[in-house]
């Protein structure tokens, strides 16, 4: 009875070993099956979507794109070492952790008393936050702001400043 | 408030579960004999063996639940059933139904069921309800009569009045015990109100007035069986039932029907084990279903 | 019980309110900083202002204090009613004649009130449930009224203040001090604590402070401070969690009916984003899950974080259709540009 009892229970076992094992395979080859185009979009929303440039891509979508062709993962101040983490357990590549991190939670602020509505800032802001036009003073839609920075170089008279985003309670 | 409950910790819910469940262990053990003391003491130390050896930790076992569901399974376990097959019930319950799944809360079947269920599939013949005092219960003598109608069964003396074998006796002891959860709040009253009226509808409608084709009336199963014990304190378990209520009216429902079906046309005696398992996995499908909406506000 | 710092010197000159005009009222409410002491911490003047714009007709003294070991305007009622209620009529005399009412949860409370009577103002009983102080929910019970999520109480014919508020109101206008401590539930005992008191000098410092109650009150440190809007000071109960059974009582209690058993499988699990994000953003922390919750899960700590992440990943989407859009625009503007210059140079060739 006792070696009935210890056969049942080793095919038991057997049965439920090969069964897991052939879900987990399946699982892994699904997975290995991704259309390209949901890679990019999976990417993207793992970027900061500040639009900042400074990974050398005009944005946030173009870089995931270049990521899923081959690109380094670690090119995304803004988002820093969270971000590659992730990129890095979605595409399974290997992780460094970036050298430059920078603080995302910032809007930029134009001083309108010094602002001169040259509106050379309006096409460098990649999300088109910044209401103007020439010779009228700027300003820029708080709301839409991601913080990039683009329109801080263009500016001639410096008239662009970063603040803390004001949390709403 | 629709809900006037004071803060309870896990581990006090279990304890309330615990007390629910102790007459109905009393009646049981005078049932089944010193045999049965055999079985619930395996199958409790082998819960708390297995929990501790899963989860190397004190502090998980006083949430009670491992010794809910070693205490479970001696329920349902009968008395002739040799310790060391109680003891691999309880071993798959804890470590492969709840443990392999990620522990309280992530498990998707009712441990206690699916180690009930695997020795049950895997040792039929051990694990085989023989009643110390009549020799076989009303359900097992449904299962495998030649042509035994529930006429003659009411009235041969080993059998009760409404259930089989003094089971009535223990139904009604589980089903004070659930009562007394349902005015504690800890369970809804809608679930196995449920698994009772789904059980009784189609127990009706197979209920032909008592030829040997016959499976009895809804009194009658009501009270055969685990069903108590199933619809109060197995169907409720919150991890593997649905939180929602339109969820809870269709998983307890379909449970009891099921269960009757597998009772009138299935050689297995009781189908209530099998309802639940097949019911949990309906539990995350279940647990989408529409809810009442957000006030406007 | 309940000692109070006396105070040496008062910053204003008293003010007789009953003969004040209603500009000099305001601008010492301005000159005192009073802020709503509820928790939301709007400020008293814009709130009064508001009131005068949309005409206003009542104001509601609200000591409907639902918050489970909260017991701060409970207090504050039992052995400062005068000065609230002087609060309510100073409050009362910035608008035109309004109907002035004091909502109250606790039994005794409303029998001591009945038992005195006060010339116009009358007492409400509310239900002692948790949510029933939120000011929508109240103005809810006491005249069946709903007022819009987009719009202000204030904006629809009521202003409610906390009772606190008006104790300071009361305190600013005709005793000319600003506040400078306030009644707090400190570890299960009402207490006066200065303002600005960092909670590591109160004592019985620990890893699980929390500024607010242990069910709704926000997590913090030795070095954060008790402001006006501080409730009670609390331990937390997050020595305490287990894993989620998936019980339902926290979607039992919920008085928006959200989904919270739900929500909070979404947050813990690691597929993003979440889904529920309406949801989410309709929880209006009331902490009633918290206290249900038998396996003492920090529900509130985990809505709230959620609600930012759900904030962030909108904030995300914004941005990405926002730049796609700008990359579209700005391809077809340099497209338009090089077409016109090629015009411009083929006019003047033919010239």
């Amino acid at each position: 009875m006792f070696e009935e009892v210890v056969l049942v229970s080793l095919t038991m076992a057997g049965i439920g070993i090969t069964l897991s094992g052939g879900i987990a395979a399946l699982a892994k080859w699904t997975e290995s099956r991704q259309p390209i185009d949901s890679l990019v979009e999976r990417v993207n929303g793992l970027l900061p979507q500040i639009q900042c440039a400074k990974c050398g891509f005009p944005g946030c979508r173009p870089y995931a794109e270049a990521v899923i062709a081959g690109e380094r993962i670690d090119l995304c101040p803004p988002g820093g070492s969270d971000t590659v983490q992730a990129l890095g357990h979605l595409l399974n590549r290997p992780v460094d952790v970036p050298a430059e991190t920078m603080d995302s939670d910032q809007v930029a602020f134009i001083d309108e008393n010094t602002c001169v509505g040259c509106a050379r800032c309006i096409p460098a802001c990649p999300v088109d936050a910044i209401v103007g036009a020439e010779r009228y003073t700027h300003t820029i839609l708080q709301e839409h702001c991601t913080g990039c920075e683009l329109c801080i170089p263009v500016c001639p008279v410096d008239c662009i400043d970063l603040h803390k985003r004001a949390v709403h309670a | 408030m629709v809900n006037a409950r004071k803060q309870l910790p896990t581990s006090r819910v279990m304890l309330h579960v615990i007390g629910a469940l102790i007459p109905g262990t009393v009646i049981h053990a005078w049932l089944g004999g010193w045999f049965s003391l055999i079985v619930l003491t395996t199958s409790l130390v082998a819960a708390v063996v297995t929990e501790l050896a899963c989860t190397r930790s004190w502090r998980e076992i006083t949430d009670g639940s491992a010794v809910v569901t070693g205490l479970l399974i001696a329920l349902c376990l009968p008395a002739s059933t040799p310790w060391y097959v109680a003891a691999i019930a309880v071993l798959i319950a804890i470590a492969l139904a709840k443990h392999a799944f990620g522990g309280l809360g992530h498990n998707v079947f009712n441990p206690a069921m699916a180690g009930y269920c695997a020795v049950l599939l895997a040792y039929p013949a051990l694990v085989v309800e023989f009643d110390t005092v009549s020799g076989a219960t009303a359900l097992d003598q449904l299962a495998h009569r030649g042509a035994t109608t529930i006429d003659e069964l009411h009235k041969s003396t080993a059998f009760g009045h409404f259930g089989a074998a003094k089971h009535e006796w223990l139904n009604v002891v589980f089903l004070i015990g659930g009562l007394y959860l349902i005015a504690m709040r800890l369970i809804p009253w809608l679930l196995p109100t449920c698994v009772l009226v789904g059980m009784g509808v189609v127990s009706f409608v197979l209920d032909d007035g008592g030829s040997s084709a016959s499976h009895g009336s809804p009194l009658f199963n009501w009270f055969a069986g685990g069903t108590m014990l199933a619809a109060f304190f197995i169907a409720t378990d919150p991890v593997t039932s649905p939180s929602n209520r339109n969820g809870m009216v269709i998983y307890a429902l379909s449970l009891g029907a099921i269960a009757m079906l597998i009772r009138k046309y299935s050689s297995w005696p009781d189908g209530l084990a099998f309802a639940v398992l097949i019911l949990n996995c309906f539990v995350p499908l279940l647990e989408q279903l529409p809810r009442k909406p957000m006030p406007s506000t | 019980m309940l000692e109070r710092q006396p105070r040496n010197k008062t910053d204003f000159q008293p003010l007789d309110w009953r003969r004040s005009d209603r500009d000099d009222i305001m601008a010492r409410i301005a000159a005192a900083g009073l802020i709503g002491m509820g928790g939301a911490g709007f400020p008293v003047v814009a709130k009064l202002r508001s009131g005068i714009q949309y005409a206003a007709s009542t104001i509601i003294a609200n000591g409907v204090e639902c918050e489970p070991g909260v017991n701060a305007d409970r207090a504050l009622l039992r052995h400062y009613l005068p000065d609230v209620l002087e609060g309510l009529r100073i409050a009362g005399a910035c608008l035109a004649k309004p109907a002035l009412i004091l909502a109250v949860s606790d039994q005794s409370i409303y029998q001591a009130f009945v038992d005195k009577g006060e010339l116009g103002i009358t007492c409400r009983l509310v239900a002692d449930a948790p949510s029933n102080g939120e000011e929508r929910t109240l103005i809810g019970s006491l005249f069946s009224d709903e007022i819009p999520t987009t719009r202000y109480p204030s904006q629809c014919g009521y202003i409610v203040f906390n009772v606190a508020t008006l104790f300071a109101i009361c305190e600013a206008v005709r005793d000319g001090s600003r506040p400078r401590d306030r009644l707090v539930t400190l570890f299960g005992e009402e207490t006066w604590v200065e303002l600005d008191t960092k909670l590591g000098d109160i004592g019985q410092t620990g890893a699980t402070l929390r500024l607010g109650s242990t069910a709704t009150g926000r997590m913090a440190s030795n070095d954060d401070v008790v402001s006006l809007t501080t409730n009670a000071v609390e331990h937390g109960i997050d020595d305490q969690q287990r894993a989620c059974i998936h019980c339902g009582w926290c979607d039992a209690v919920c008085p928006r009916h959200l989904p919270v058993e739900a929500m909070l499988r979404q947050i813990q699990s690691a597929t993003r984003p979440i889904t529920l994000s309406s949801e989410v953003n309709a929880c209006f922390e009331c902490g009633a899950c918290v206290v249900q919750c038998p396996s003492a899960i920090p529900l509130l700590d985990l809505l709230r974080s959620a609600k930012r992440e759900v904030e962030n990943e909108r904030r995300k989407q914004v941005a990405d259709l926002r730049f796609q859009q700008h990359t579209v625009r700005a391809a077809e503007t340099i497209k338009q540009e090089s077409i016109t210059r090629s015009t411009r140079i083929e006019t003047r060739r033919q010239w």
